[in-house]
C-alpha cells in the first residue's frame, strides 16, 4: 500500500471542511478531549491520549429512528427509516485501539442479518488513525493483539513524526484519500522515523498482561469455568451503572423500543447495556443473569470469549475506557490477570 | 418497504383472537400483502418478533403449524406495555411481524420415532405447533405422548385442543395441575410436571422428548432424564430468552456464547450441557 508524507494536518482538515466533508476527531470539551464533529481546523486536539467517548456512536449512534408508523382504525402505514445515502464522513485522529475495535464491530452489524443502518455510514466513512506516541496507566492494547501503530481497522494511519506526520494507505478507501489530496502529500520518509516514533510509547505500555487474553478465553472454554468462585469476588464491586459499556469501543448491545402514541409513533434503536438487571429479565420475572457478578461475567466473557471465537475479532482492544471511568475502581485487567492465572498461564 | 431494513416488520391483520386463560391470548394472523403471504414459510419451533405500534416489539414463537397454511398464530402473557397494547387488538386490526428466525424442532431426525412432550404453562405453544405438525404427520411418527400441566385448572392454555387430543386415540393426553390449583370437578392428576411425567416411565428406546415451560420445570424435567439415563442427544428443549433483534446482535439473549435468538431457540440436552448454567 501507499506511503506518503503529510506536512500539514491542517490544511487537509481544511481541504475536507472546504469540500463539505463531515470531520469528526479530537476535540476539547472542558477538561477533557472528545470525538466530535469539527467546524474548523482549529477546533482539533493532538494533545489526548485516548478521548473520553469511543468514536463508535458517529457509526453506531446512542439512538437512532429505524421505523415511523402512522396509524388510525383504517390502517397502519409505515415510513422506513433506512437512508439510501449517510453523509461522507472523515474520522481523524482515530486512536488504533479504537480503529480496531470499529473493525469488530463492523463483523457484529455485518453477517446473514446486515445491519444497514450501521453499514451504509461505515461506507460512507473513512477512518484516519493517528499513532499513539503517549500512553497512560490504563492503556493497555499490546496486551490485546494491537500496539500503539497498529493499522487494523483503519483507512489510513497517520504517524507523527517531528515536522508532520508519516501516512501509510491501509485500504483502497486510504489510498483514494491520498490519490484525491495529491496536492497536500510529499513522498513518504524513511519507514524507520516511523518506527523509531513509536518506539517510546511501545516500551512504556504494560508488559504484564502478555497472553492474558488468550489465556482467559481458554478458561472460558470450560463451561463450569462460569460457576467459578472468583467471580463474584472480581465483580463485587461493580454498581452496574454501566458506565463500561457506553464508552467502550466494542459494546454493541441495544435496546428496541417504540415512542410517541396518539396516531404516530417511532421506533428507536438506542444504546443499552447487558450490566442493566432488566436487560435480561424475562415477562414471567425469571432472570438468567439476575445477579451483578452475572452480568459482569457476561461482559468480561464477551469481550475475550464471544467476540474471538463467534466474530473472530478482539472483543476488547485495550484502551483503557472502562478502568477510568469506573466509579468504583474496577479493573478488567485484574481479571484478565487473575483468570488467566487460573487458566494456568506460564508465568513468566 | 425497504427489504434493506433488518428491522422493519412486515403488516399482519388480526383475523381471530382467542382467549386462553384470565391474562392469556392467542391471535390468529395473516399477512396483509398477498405477495407476502404466498411466499412465506416457516418452520416448527421458528419465533417472530410482533410489534403493536406505538407500544414497541415482543418475542412470541409461532404457536400454530406450518402445516396449517394462511395464517400463523401467537399465544401471550398480558404482562408489560407491548403485550398489553397487543391485547388491545381486535380482530381487523394491524400488528407487525418480522421473521421467522431461529432454528426449529428437529422433525425430520425425528421420524419414525416415538416423541414425548412434556410442558408448562404458557410452554406449549412452541410445542403445540409441533404437536400439530406431528399430527398433521401423524403416519410418519411412532408413539405420542403429552404431558402438560399448569399452576391451575385455569391457567391451562388451548382448553379446546387439549379436549380435541383427550378424544384422540393415536395420542396419549395427561394433564396435570400444581397442588392447589384443582377445581372440584377436575379429571387429571394434581402434582408439578416432573414428578407427574416421572409416574409415567416413558419409554426411552426409540423416544424423543421435547420440552418447554418455566426455567425451573426444565431444570427437574432434565434431572429426572439424566436420572434415567436418556440419551442427551434425544433430549430438546426451546428456549424463550429475552430479545429484542432477533438476529444475533443486541446482546440479550446469549447463552454463554451461544445466541438463542440464532443459534436456537431450539436446543438438544447435550448441547445445553456444553454450556455455561446461564439460563
Amino acid at each position: 500500500m501507499k506511503e506518503a508524507k503529510l506536512e500539514s494536518l491542517e490544511r487537509l482538515l481544511e481541504t475536507l471542511l472546504a469540500a463539505g466533508v463531515r470531520v469528526v476527531g479530537p476535540r476539547r470539551d472542558g477538561g477533557r478531549v472528545v470525538y466530535a464533529e469539527l467546524d474548523s481546523p482549529a477546533d482539533y486536539t493532538a494533545d489526548y491520549i485516548a478521548p473520553a467517548n469511543s468514536p463508535k456512536e458517529f457509526l453506531f449512534p446512542k439512538s437512532e429512528t429505524i421505523l415511523e408508523a402512522a396509524y388510525d382504525a383504517a390502517g397502519v402505514k409505515l415510513e422506513d427509516k433506512l437512508d439510501d445515502d449517510y453523509p461522507a464522513t472523515v474520522i481523524l485522529g482515530v486512536r488504533p485501539c479504537d480503529a480496531r475495535g470499529l473493525a469488530s464491530l463492523d463483523e457484529v452489524f455485518a453477517g446473514e442479518y446486515a445491519d444497514e443502518f450501521y453499514l451504509r455510514r461505515r461506507a460512507a466513512t473513512t477512518i484516519v488513525a493517528v499513532s499513539c506516541l503517549r500512553c497512560d496507566a490504563d492503556c493497555f492494547c499490546t496486551s490485546t493483539g494491537g500496539g500503539p501503530d497498529d493499522p487494523a481497522g483503519s483507512d489510513l494511519l497517520l504517524t507523527p513524526l517531528k515536522g508532520g506526520y508519516f501516512v501509510e494507505a491501509v485500504t483502497e478507501k486510504g489510498s483514494a484519500l491520498l490519490d484525491g489530496h495529491a496536492g497536500l502529500f510529499d513522498d513518504a520518509p524513511q519507514r524507520a522515523l516511523r518506527d523509531r516514533a513509536v518506539a517510546g510509547v511501545k516500551s512504556e505500555l504494560r508488559a504484564d498482561l502478555a497472553e492474558t487474553a488468550e489465556a482467559a478465553r481458554r478458561f472460558l472454554q470450560n463451561p463450569a469455568a462460569y460457576d467459578d468462585e472468583r467471580w463474584e469476588r472480581l465483580a463485587y464491586r461493580c454498581l452496574s451503572c454501566g458506565a463500561c459499556t457506553f464508552v467502550c469501543p466494542t459494546c454493541h448491545c441495544y435496546d428496541i423500543v417504540d415512542e410517541g402514541k396518539a396516531g404516530a409513533s417511532r421506533r428507536k434503536k438506542n444504546w443499552d447495556a447487558c450490566q442493566f438487571d432488566h436487560f435480561t429479565l424475562h415477562a414471567s420475572g425469571h432472570n438468567p443473569r439476575s445477579r451483578q457478578p452475572l452480568r459482569w461475567r457476561n461482559r468480561f466473557a464477551c469481550k475475550f470469549k464471544i467476540y474471538p471465537e463467534r466474530w473472530e475479532v478482539p472483543g476488547c482492544v485495550g484502551c483503557g475506557r472502562c478502568i477510568r471511568v469506573c466509579p468504583v475502581g474496577q479493573d478488567i485487567t485484574e481479571a484478565l490477570a487473575a483468570l488467566a492465572t487460573a487458566a494456568g498461564k506460564p508465568t513468566g | 418497504m425497504n427489504t434493506d431494513n433488518i428491522y422493519a416488520p412486515r403488516l399482519m391483520r388480526v383475523i381471530e383472537v382467542t382467549p386462553e386463560t384470565p391474562d392469556i391470548q392467542t391471535c390468529r394472523l395473516r399477512f396483509e400483502d398477498e405477495a407476502v403471504a404466498e411466499s412465506f414459510s416457516f418452520a416448527t419451533g421458528q419465533f417472530g418478533l410482533y410489534s403493536c405500534f406505538g407500544e414497541g416489539e415482543s418475542t412470541f414463537c409461532i404457536a400454530s403449524s406450518p402445516t396449517r397454511e394462511g395464517y400463523i398464530e401467537c399465544t401471550f402473557r398480558e404482562v408489560g406495555r407491548v403485550t398489553a397494547g397487543l391485547a388491545r387488538k381486535n380482530p381487523g386490526d394491524f400488528i407487525g411481524f418480522r421473521g421467522p428466525y431461529g432454528n426449529s424442532f428437529p422433525v425430520e431426525a425425528m421420524r419414525g420415532a416415538d416423541v414425548h412432550i412434556v410442558g408448562g404453562g404458557i410452554g406449549l405453544a412452541p410445542l403445540r405447533s409441533l404437536i400439530c405438525y406431528l399430527l398433521d404427520n401423524r403416519a410418519d411418527y411412532g408413539e405420542l405422548n403429552i404431558v402438560y400441566g399448569a399452576r391451575s385448572v385455569d391457567d391451562l392454555v388451548y382448553k379446546t385442543e387439549l379436549e380435541e387430543w383427550a378424544d384422540r386415540d393415536d395420542l396419549s393426553l395427561t394433564l396435570t395441575v400444581d397442588p392447589g390449583g384443582e377445581t372440584p370437578d377436575w379429571r387429571g392428576s394434581v402434582g408439578f410436571v416432573p414428578p407427574v411425567m416421572d409416574e409415567l416411565k416413558l419409554s426411552r428406546d426409540n423416544g424423543w422428548l421435547v420440552t418447554c415451560g418455566p426455567p425451573i420445570m426444565i431444570r427437574f424435567v432434565f434431572e429426572s432424564l439424566r436420572r434415567s439415563g436418556w440419551d442427551p442427544e434425544w433430549v430438546v428443549t426451546t428456549l424463550e430468552n429475552r430479545m429484542k433483534c432477533g438476529l444475533g446482535k443486541c446482546g440479550r439473549c446469549n447463552v454463554g456464547d451461544s445466541y438463542v435468538c440464532v443459534d436456537g431457540p431450539v436446543y438438544t440436552m447435550a448441547q445445553l450441557d456444553e454450556l455455561p448454567n446461564d439460563l
